[in-house]
């Protein structure tokens, strides 16, 4: 049983001690927010008592403290940052640090062992001013509403395999066996004719509206400027072709499915080697599609055919910035 | 970029749409050989020489079939030769891991080819090319982008100027 | 007679008669929009926060892709404009809650008022919105605080309260007329009392965000330059959910896509201020560049200068931008800080 208010002291402890210390200038760090159970990321800074008493960590902090480094870079260069992250944060980190997007020694991470998380949402808004929060093997309980892990909408979590990764801190101690990677989902899908997988992943892009949120909260979605966005670049007539040919139109702004397909799949292999399958994406849509569906066609083939582990270590090369001589072949029509 | 229908061709059938990104110090010395050596070869596709198997992003693949093409080669080097050294084994790693994607969502891996051919396999480019025709003929016209054949304006605009 | 009493049955059967195309609230769940009614299929009895979609009604009238013109170039280089097609089937909406019925007066205000906009006047005027009072309140709903209640029919043609199998309906604009007359033969009419004895039951529960709509625009303005703006939007992530999902977010980008070299057409699709490019300048100067101006100005747009334009806000209190937002944005709590706070 884990007591979630105990492990949200500990981080307290640990946070205002490394600011105090003046080890970092700013944390990153889940605070509650006003919709409780929900929690948001949060800057929080020397001397910012207010914000340090709501300093949280429980299967409700869903966000990744990594999408705010990620956002907010540009504020945040040059200082000494704490960073709190899950398993899965911390993995989607270090993608971060093979790409040299961040500096390690800019960052005191502190991690807290993640057994599984649960949308807020499902939960009452608990009354009164402390609520207990707990978890066990089977799930989470929130004051007197109890849910299974497999009931708690995150299924990306059910096969999470990810501990014993190496922060700074640590906060916590795992309660639940870790899953394997599953893709079951995957072979249902692939037992299919083509023609109906086409149909099936045509339904998906259709339905697809365009508001980027899967790119926006992706942790390790992080080029500055998108491939599929126009880009900021002052066209005149005297811009030459070749300014011009830099920024060409991957994808307008039709939604359609042909449209919208060059943006999924453009993501896809965007993420390929660097999804570390948090499922922020699927969860943010809000149109409920399901994108592990496609982002899972590249992770399966980075994880089984390429052997591949995403993000375990910052000092392990990119995926795609790597390659071995023993890479398979184009088998033709076979592969 | 948009890929016309190839106005000659075998018959009233279904002529397919091949785009073909080919390496400038391989197979595009390949494909020039074919031609003088009078190698027989279905004309349905359009060749796009590239430096490098390196240089193709993903999104000029995925951005070819959503135009249109019924089937994409990209051809380079074989391991151990690119004039770069070493631009065809990430070739290699990033097509294949397209061509898993691709094959995912339904697109037949005869659509999608990634073939090695140096500059003096003329008949190995024949073959592939008459290989990659047959089966797309076979398969038929490409459903998933349905809606697919639009350009953006400024697409449009980037080419011409 | 402005109201009156029918069966359920006999509303399933009148908008039958009329064969015009029916869409009501998926209630598939979490997330989904408003779907057509199959033939003979049952409307909703009930409506609330838990059967209102995540995507709002304003796709039928104002579509995330909505072709404006075609082109096509001739050999002898004239050029031929298709006709835009600025129609859809005659369609009734059922069945939504006030906060998506009131929408259609924030859009309207926007697309009509003034000078009506073609594409969007010409699937209004075939769109005809039969709200319901709605008997449940969400976690994220502040219908209240923003000038409406759960039995506010603005926007309606009709409004419907529920009341055991029986419906009341009352009667609030011209547009439905065909349908009001096929429900009114023989049907007996509701009184004004009766009509307030069933609104009653729609009262406002008690909502978690409460804030003072009167004096809510001119405190936003002095907070124009607060340090809160950036507090507020530390943490969001510039996807387009909010606005996309807003029932009244309503901007939009025009592209012309050309689909060879001699024809094309000229799109119009949702954008948001939300995106960095949204406020882009062909010079590539853009004065909303940072994250905090922009949700500054969606707040504001809603609060401060729709109302000072249009004597109403743009905001009906859904709670969708809420709950959906993936880094817990929360308007109402913004609002409340700022100023509005009771």
């Amino acid at each position: 049983m884990r007591d979630y208010r105990s492990e949200s002291a500990r981080l307290r402890e640990i946070v205002s001690g490394l600011l105090e210390r003046g080890e970092v200038e700013l944390v990153v760090a889940w605070t509650e927010g006003e919709d409780r159970p929900r929690t948001r990321e949060t800057l929080i800074g020397k001397g910012r008592e207010d914000l340090l008493r709501k300093v949280v960590w429980s299967p409700f902090c869903t966000t990744s403290t990594v999408t705010f480094l990620k956002k907010n870079k540009a504020a945040l260069a040059g200082k000494r940052l704490g960073v709190v992250v899950k398993d899965c944060d911390l993995q989607a980190l270090n993608v971060l640090l093979q790409e040299h997007f961040l500096k390690r020694e800019d960052l005191v991470i502190i991690g807290v062992r993640c057994d599984g998380l649960a949308e807020a949402d499902l939960f009452p808004r608990p009354e009164g001013a402390e609520v207990p929060i707990t978890s066990d093997g089977g799930g989470v309980t929130v004051g007197k509403q109890r849910r299974a892990w497999e009931d708690s909408g995150f299924t990306t979590c059910l096969t999470c395999s990810y501990e014993d990764m190496k922060p700074d801190h640590v906060v916590g101690e795992y309660g639940r066996k870790k899953g394997k990677p599953e893709w079951g989902h995957l072979a249902r899908l692939q037992a299919l004719e083509p023609g109906k997988r086409r149909e099936h992943y045509a339904a998906l892009f259709e339905s697809c509206i365009r508001c980027y949120a899967c790119r926006e909260v992706c942790p390790v979605c992080a080029c500055v400027e998108c491939a599929i966005d126009p880009g900021e670049r002052a066209i005149t007539p005297r811009t030459a072709p070749s300014v011009k040919a830099c920024a060409p139109v991957w994808a307008c702004r039709e939604r359609s499915v042909s449209e919208n397909a060059v943006y999924l799949l453009t993501r896809t292999m965007h993420m390929a080697g660097r999804c570390v399958r948090c499922g922020w994406c699927e969860r943010a849509c809000p149109v409920g599609l399901p994108l592990m569906e496609i982002l899972d066609l590249s992770n399966d083939a980075v994880r089984r055919v390429y052997r591949y582990e995403v993000g375990r270590d910052p000092a392990d090369p990119p995926f795609l910035a790597s390659y071995a001589e023993t890479d398979p072949d184009d088998k033709g029509a076979g592969h | 970029m948009t890929v016309e229908t190839p106005t000659t061709g075998a018959g009233t059938g279904f002529e397919p749409r091949i785009v073909a990104f080919i390496c400038n110090w391989c197979t595009y010395a390949a494909a020039d050989l074919a031609g003088v050596s009078r190698l027989q070869m279905p004309p349905n596709t359009l060749n796009i020489r590239v430096m490098c198997s390196g240089r193709i992003n993903p999104m000029l693949v995925i951005r070819a079939f959503s135009q249109g093409a019924d089937g994409v080669l990209v051809s380079g080097c074989h391991m151990g030769d690119c004039h770069y050294i070493t631009g065809n084994y990430y070739a290699r790693r990033r097509l294949l891991t397209l061509k898993s994607v691709l094959t995912g969502i339904g697109i037949e891996p005869e659509r999608f080819r990634v073939t090695w051919i140096s500059a003096a396999e003329a008949q190995d480019y024949q073959r592939v090319i008459t290989e990659i025709v047959e089966n797309v003929k076979r398969l038929g016209p490409l459903t998933l982008f349905r809606d697919g054949r639009v350009v953006a304006r400024e697409t449009t605009g980037c080419a011409e100027g | 007679m402005s109201a009156i009493r029918v069966p359920a049955s006999r509303m399933e059967k009148a908008l039958a008669e009329t064969g015009w195309r029916v869409m009501v609230p998926s209630g598939a769940g979490r997330k989904g929009g408003y779907v057509e009614l199959r033939a003979g299929g049952r409307l909703p009895r009930e409506c609330g926060d838990h059967t209102k979609p995540s995507t709002p009604p304003k796709g039928l009238v104002f579509p995330n892709n909505e072709e404006l013109l075609s082109y096509v170039l001739g050999v002898k280089g004239e050029i031929e404009v298709g006709p835009a097609s600025h129609t859809m089937a005659r369609t009734v909406l059922y069945g939504t809650p006030p906060c998506d019925t009131a929408s259609f007066r924030a859009l309207d205000s926007a697309l009509l008022k003034d000078m009506a906009e073609p594409g969007y006047a010409g699937k209004r005027g075939l769109l005809g919105v039969i709200g319901m009072a709605c008997s449940r309140a969400g976690r994220w709903c502040f219908c209240t605080s923003v000038g409406l209640s759960p039995r506010s029919n603005i926007g309606a043609d009709l409004m419907v309260y529920p009341d055991g199998d029986d419906l009341l309906v009352e009667r609030v604009s011209d547009r439905l007329d065909g349908l009001w007359k096929r429900l009114e033969a023989g049907a007996a009419g509701a009184d004004e009392k009766a009509l307030r004895a069933v609104e009653g039951k729609f009262v406002p529960r008690v909502l978690n965000f409460v804030f003072e709509a009167e004096k809510l625009a001119d405190a936003l303005e002095k907070a124009f330059g607060s340090p809160y703006w950036k507090e507020f939007s530390e943490r969001c992530v510039s996807c387009g959910i909010c606005t996309f999902l807003c029932p009244t977010c309503h901007c939009f980008d025009i592209t012309d896509v050309a689909k060879d070299e001699l024809s094309g057409k000229r799109l119009r699709t949702w954008d948001t201020c939300q995106f960095p490019e949204f406020t882009g300048e062909t010079s590539a100067h853009n004065p909303r560049k940072e994250r905090w101006a922009r949700q500054r100005q969606r707040v504001l747009h809603k609060f401060l200068y729709h109302p000072r334009n249009h004597g109403h806000m743009m905001c009906t209190g859904c709670g969708r931008c809420i709950r959906y937002c993936p880094v817990d944005i929360n308007i109402a709590e913004g609002v409340m800080r700022l100023g509005g706070s009771k």
